[in-house]
């Protein structure tokens, strides 16, 4: 790794959202009755949402400080 | 069909659970078998032909429709669910060439899996080899707006006249730079955005050649970096998949103050031609270091972009 180059947790953070797009909205698709249950779209937008903001909040609170 | 192949058994039906498969890979690939997405219930392999299912058993108390909606709104139950479908796609991507299955992709048996497998064999043949030696690795663009619309400022002969203008017209007649500035500020924005649409194209187009496929994605909500401060997934990284966060880390810093992305690309790339095309990027951003548009990739993902999505009919 290049040593100007910060290895620092704002990869983690692109890295997560890139997880959860990935892993939420793509790969194989099975639709139809074959299916029980398969996530739904909508919903997760809600759930990254919160999660997004649920993650700056706990870091406000556990370390009080910037980086 | 075997119900046994080399000794790995084939999962027999179970009251109460659903069968959550996580990716379909050939039949001849040997992968460990890893924890499943629910606690103690390990992965076992869905046997159909020439190809197989990596599934585990999941509690229909948990998974079914209904509970699931309810336990996708908590953000921290679906972060650690997600990694952990992805920790499982991940060690089958360590083997061979897999097509990683949308998350909660459900079945009632293990029966209703070999139907599935069954009913779309050509094509997950067909995706197998297409996704065989290769890597899927993600571009994005992160513009920075302030430094875009200066650079414009700069080289932009009409906004040039403009500002000259500005400056040498008289301070009596306030009105008449107040709309000469308000022309001027349309103009640069416009320019801002035409050049921003033309440096979009440009990345494409740099990468292509060495790529195998490119897909061009909405760029993703929530990824405005706002304060430059790096945010902590403490609790949650733990969970990132090692590779792809390593990778990050090797390809590029992440945002930037005040960068919005603005470019979402998916590459297909040949595992023999990453590091050519890590170079591209990097040379495309050396070239343009000061025109306000970063390329950042990450990788190496499993091909979540390029797996094949079926209509709906079921039979």
């Amino acid at each position: 790794m290049p040593a100007d180059l910060d290895p620092g947790v704002a990869e983690h953070r692109i890295t997560l959202l890139e997880t959860l797009d990935r892993v939420l909205n793509r790969g194989v698709v099975i639709a139809g009755d074959v299916t029980l249950s398969v996530a739904d779209v909508d919903l997760i937008f809600v759930g990254l949402r919160l999660l997004l903001s649920s993650v700056e909040t706990a870091r406000d609170l556990r370390t009080g400080r910037d980086f | 069909m075997a119900d046994e192949t080399e000794g790995r058994a084939t999962p027999a039906p179970e009251n109460g659970v659903g069968w959550y498969v996580y990716g379909v890979i050939p039949w001849s690939v040997e992968v460990p078998v890893t924890a499943g997405i629910e606690e103690g219930r390990a992965v076992a392999f869905i046997f159909e032909g020439p190809i197989m299912a990596v599934a585990s058993p999941v509690s229909l108390g948990v998974f079914d429709s209904e509970p699931l909606r309810r336990n996708m709104e908590d953000p921290h139950w679906l972060a650690e669910k997600v990694c952990q479908h992805e920790a499982v796609v991940e060690a089958m991507l360590a083997k061979g060439p897999v097509l990683p299955m949308k998350f909660c992709t459900i079945f009632r048996s293990p029966d209703a899996v070999r139907r599935m497998l069954r009913e779309h064999a050509p094509r997950f043949q067909e995706a197998l080899e297409l996704v065989r030696d290769k890597e899927e690795w993600g571009v994005k663009g992160f513009a920075h707006r302030g430094y875009l619309r200066e650079a414009t400022l700069r080289r932009d002969p009409e906004l040039r006249e403009m500002a000259e203008q500005l400056a040498r017209s008289a301070p009596d007649r306030p009105g008449s730079a107040f709309f000469l500035k308000r022309r001027m500020d349309d103009l640069a924005e416009q320019r801002r955005m035409e050049r921003e649409a033309e440096l979009i194209r440009e990345a494409a187009e740099a990468l292509r050649g060495s790529v195998v496929q490119l897909t061009s994605n909405p760029p993703l909500r929530g990824q405005r970096v706002d304060n430059g401060a790096p945010v902590s997934t403490e609790g949650l990284s733990a969970c990132l998949p090692a590779g792809a966060a390593q990778a990050g880390g090797n390809a590029q810093a992440g945002g930037h103050t005040g960068e919005e992305v603005v470019l979402n690309l998916a590459c297909l790339v040949l595992r023999q031609g990453v590091q050519t095309f890590l170079a591209e990027v990097q040379r495309w951003n050396e070239a343009r270091a000061d025109q306000g548009l970063r390329l950042v990739a990450s990788g190496p993902w499993p091909p979540y972009n390029f797996s094949p999505r079926f209509g709906s009919h079921a039979g």
